[in-house]
């Protein structure tokens, strides 16, 4: 019997969502949007080899430079020499000068694909550094010179290693990347890869950020689908053909969809992107660039089930927030009243990032456990503190476990709370008036014939 | 066995909107749910459907609580609306598949339903050259609205069909095709629950009914058993003379009066046979003489109006 119910209850989410699906992709600024994402996606890798400082990307292409002579004036005791070993710079003249400032800006007026570069040390500091310039009517682009001036960076950094006369063993040993790391001894024993506190908590950063975009895009959503009937004057029809339940899981489970369905298109894009300009660049400098846009040492090497993990938190928090969405976004009547309703909904989802993001500093097991498995907190923290090896699979499962528990609660109070509130038109109610209106309206009955 | 609503209440805060509502439908047909704006007629039929909860009080079909689950309901709710921005065809197929029927059916249901409330244009335009008719809700006019708010409600073909004003807002022509619908449901062995304000509407249609007003049940019964109770006390005189001393003499009194023609209440037969009487023996022409019930209207107004003085 109840499992007939919870069949009846399923199939009608699932008429719910197909309707709501098909009727959100049925307004035009929808397939517009999708569109550009998809657009976005697909240009993102071409648009980051054109915007990457590195010249690797560009060497790699065998195209010659624009720049035909280039005036060098080394003030270091390093003789640099041309970098005729790039194909880009094979028959581009090399013109070693003394000449003052005013001379070279007086050569590159007159010469248009000419450059200079100024190799120098600072004398305080120790510091060398490669200036490069251009005249004003030149056909040189700073990225051009830009990439160029890098190249003769790594002319002097071999011309220094030469004099110094280190061999190509201890040179490869010089340039390579030392990580700081910070694990349990159980851990390392283990071998568990895990990652240093200042990496760990940026990309928990990023995580929480991420998590914070979708939470944000889907209250706005959610409050406008539980405003829909009523603004509709539909309530009564929908609510003789559904449960304020299903109705309510169904649409949230709709928006679930139009996200990854948002995800999947922008994220398909910057896939067939990378696979496309892959053909033709070479791509590594993308790992970096995003590390070094995080501040991080190095970018997590995400495996699939770490991505099934993130994906499977970032929906548990979603469907969290969806159904508190859901539990004050019951008393709108009114486009007005989803700046109130919002407003708490916000409230409650920062107090959970602020908790997830200042308790672990604490740096206590038992804090961080307890953040981890609070769902308000644990939505943002748990499946990135369990990758970087903070907490253990158990607790992660735990936290997960409580999420799910918490969502299901929620549902049917938001179920419960929507079918109290659906007549409600008026003023958006305080949270405390919004509990007292649902639950002190079932009041005992009087006597046969007693009036109030 | 039937639907049956027993000792039905709802407050707010202190003010009791539904009193210990009680009645009872045996058999098919119409039953009336009357009342004043605000006697809590729609708060009545929406705990009966559940979707507000109740104080106090049950409701059942054929001896069991009345569910969604357990009694194929149809609905035309007061408060009237459709999703504006999506095609008609969809959201009629999406509310009777939500109701347990099936995609195909629904749309052989929707093709009939539309044909006999004359609105096939909108859903299936006979030539391309016509493919623009095939219009959202927001295009829609009020009545046409209405007839797919109708249809949506017997999509499912219900056994208890809830009608709450059905004709309000109709055109003549549209209010006809109307009640030529719940005619037929009513051949077809419906159980159906009316509230309107429209009297001659309901006294067309119903066989029981309830009055309901301020929250508590004013009056109730079978139509025609009312109406006896009230017996002929409502005269009709036309003449082509003034008839007003005379019938005033008769100590008869005159409620309205257009003409020579007089709406007066009697008594009784014996007032208005005395009356009669007396009009023959002076001579007096008479076009019309007829004694006869009193209208739900009058009914209504004499049970609720004087409340309303106060």
């Amino acid at each position: 019997m109840k499992s007939n119910g919870i069949r009846m209850r399923l199939r009608e989410v699932g008429i719910v969502v197909r309707f709501a699906v098909k009727d959100h992709y049925r307004a035009l600024s929808v397939r517009i949007l999708l569109a550009l994402l998809l657009v976005a996606g697909l240009v993102s890798m071409p648009l980051l080899v054109f915007f990457n400082d590195d010249d690797t990307a560009a060497v790699d292409t065998g195209e010659r430079s624009v720049i035909t002579k280039l005036y060098v004036r080394n003030e270091t005791p390093f003789p640099v020499e041309a970098p005729t070993a790039s194909v880009r710079y094979a028959e581009m003249e090399w013109v070693p000068t003394e000449s003052s400032d005013e001379t070279m800006a007086k050569l590159l007026a007159e010469e248009t694909t000419a450059a200079a570069v100024v190799i120098s040390q600072n004398a305080e500091t120790g510091q060398f550094a490669v200036d490069g310039y251009y005249g004003e009517q030149s056909e040189i682009s700073g990225r051009e010179l830009d990439t160029l001036c890098g190249a003769v960076a790594e002319q002097l950094y071999d011309t220094m290693m030469q004099t110094l006369q280190v061999t190509q063993a201890q040179m490869d040993l010089l340039k390579s990347d030392i990580i700081a790391n910070t694990r349990t001894f159980s851990d390392y024993q283990n071998g568990e890869d895990v990652f240093g506190m200042a990496d760990s908590a940026l990309i928990s950063l990023l995580y929480s950020y991420l998590l914070l975009i979708v939470t944000a895009m889907a209250m706005g959503y959610i409050v406008q689908l539980c405003m829909e009937e009523k603004q509709s004057k539909l309530v009564e029809l929908v609510l003789i053909s559904v449960k304020p339940i299903s109705l309510l899981t169904g649409k949230i489970v709709a928006v679930t969809c139009f996200l990854l369905v948002m995800l999947v298109i922008g994220g398909g894009g910057v896939a067939v992107s990378y696979l496309v300009t892959s053909q033709f660049y070479s791509l590594d400098f993308v790992g970096e660039m995003i590390a070094g846009a995080l501040g991080v040492s190095r970018f997590p090497e995400f495996t699939v089930a770490s991505v099934l993990l993130c994906v499977v938190g970032i929906v548990l928090a979603y469907l969290l927030t969806a159904f508190l969405a859901v539990i004050f976004g019951s008393a709108c009547s009114r486009t007005e009243d989803v700046q109130p309703c919002t407003l708490i909904t916000t409230l409650f989802i920062m107090l959970g990032y602020l908790g997830a993001s200042f308790l672990p500093m604490m740096n206590h097991d038992v804090v961080l456990a307890v953040t981890c498995v609070f769902p308000l907190t644990g939505m943002f923290c748990a499946p990135i503190f369990f990758l970087c090896g903070k907490i253990s699979g158990w607790v992660m499962l735990l936290a997960f476990a409580v999420q799910i528990l918490t969502i299901v609660g929620l549902a049917k109070l938001s179920g419960t709370i929507y079918r109290a509130m659906i007549f409600y038109r008026g003023q958006y109610p305080s949270p405390a008036k919004l509990f007292a209106m649902v639950y002190g309206s079932k009041s005992k009955p009087s006597r046969k014939g007693e009036t109030s | 066995m039937g639907f049956a609503v027993n000792d039905l209440y709802k407050k707010y805060g202190e003010k009791v909107v539904v009193d210990h509502l009680s009645f009872q439908i045996d058999s098919p047909g119409v039953y009336a749910l009357l009342g004043t704006n605000g006697a809590g007629k729609t708060t009545s039929i929406r705990m009966i459907l559940g979707m507000l909860a109740k104080d106090g009080g049950t409701v059942t079909w054929n001896g069991q609580p009345l569910t969604m689950e357990n009694c194929n309901v149809g609905y035309l709710a007061e408060e009237r609306g459709l999703y504006p921005k999506c095609g008609l065809m969809d959201q009629l197929i999406y509310f009777a598949t939500l109701r347990g029927v099936s995609k195909a059916d629904a749309k052989k249901r929707i093709y009939y339903w539309a044909e006999k409330l004359d609105a096939m244009e909108y859903l299936k335009p006979p030539t391309l050259a016509k493919a623009a008719k095939i219009k959202k809700a927001d295009q829609l006019s009020k009545g046409n609205q209405q007839k797919f708010q109708l249809m949506a409600a017997l999509l499912s073909d219900p056994e208890l069909i809830i009608l709450d004003e059905p004709l309000s807002g109709l055109d003549p022509v549209n209010a006809d095709l109307f009640k030529g619908i719940i005619h037929e449901e009513i051949e077809k062995g419906k159980y159906l629950i009316m509230s309107s304000h429209q009297m001659a509407t309901i006294e067309e249609f119903c066989t029981d009914l309830t009055i309901l007003d301020r929250s508590k049940t004013v009056l109730q019964g079978n139509l025609a058993d009312i109406k006896k109770s009230y017996g002929r006390i409502h005269l009709y005189i036309k003449s082509e003379q003034d008839l007003e001393q005379q019938i005033m003499a008769a100590g008869v009194n005159i409620e309205s009066k257009v003409g020579f023609a007089y709406q007066c209440k009697v008594t009784g037969e014996e007032q208005a046979n005395a009356l009669l009487k007396a009009l023959v023996e002076q001579g007096v022409t008479l076009i019309a003489f007829e004694l006869c019930e009193p209208s739900l209207h009058d009914i209504f107004v004499e049970k609720v109006g004087d409340t309303h003085e106060e």
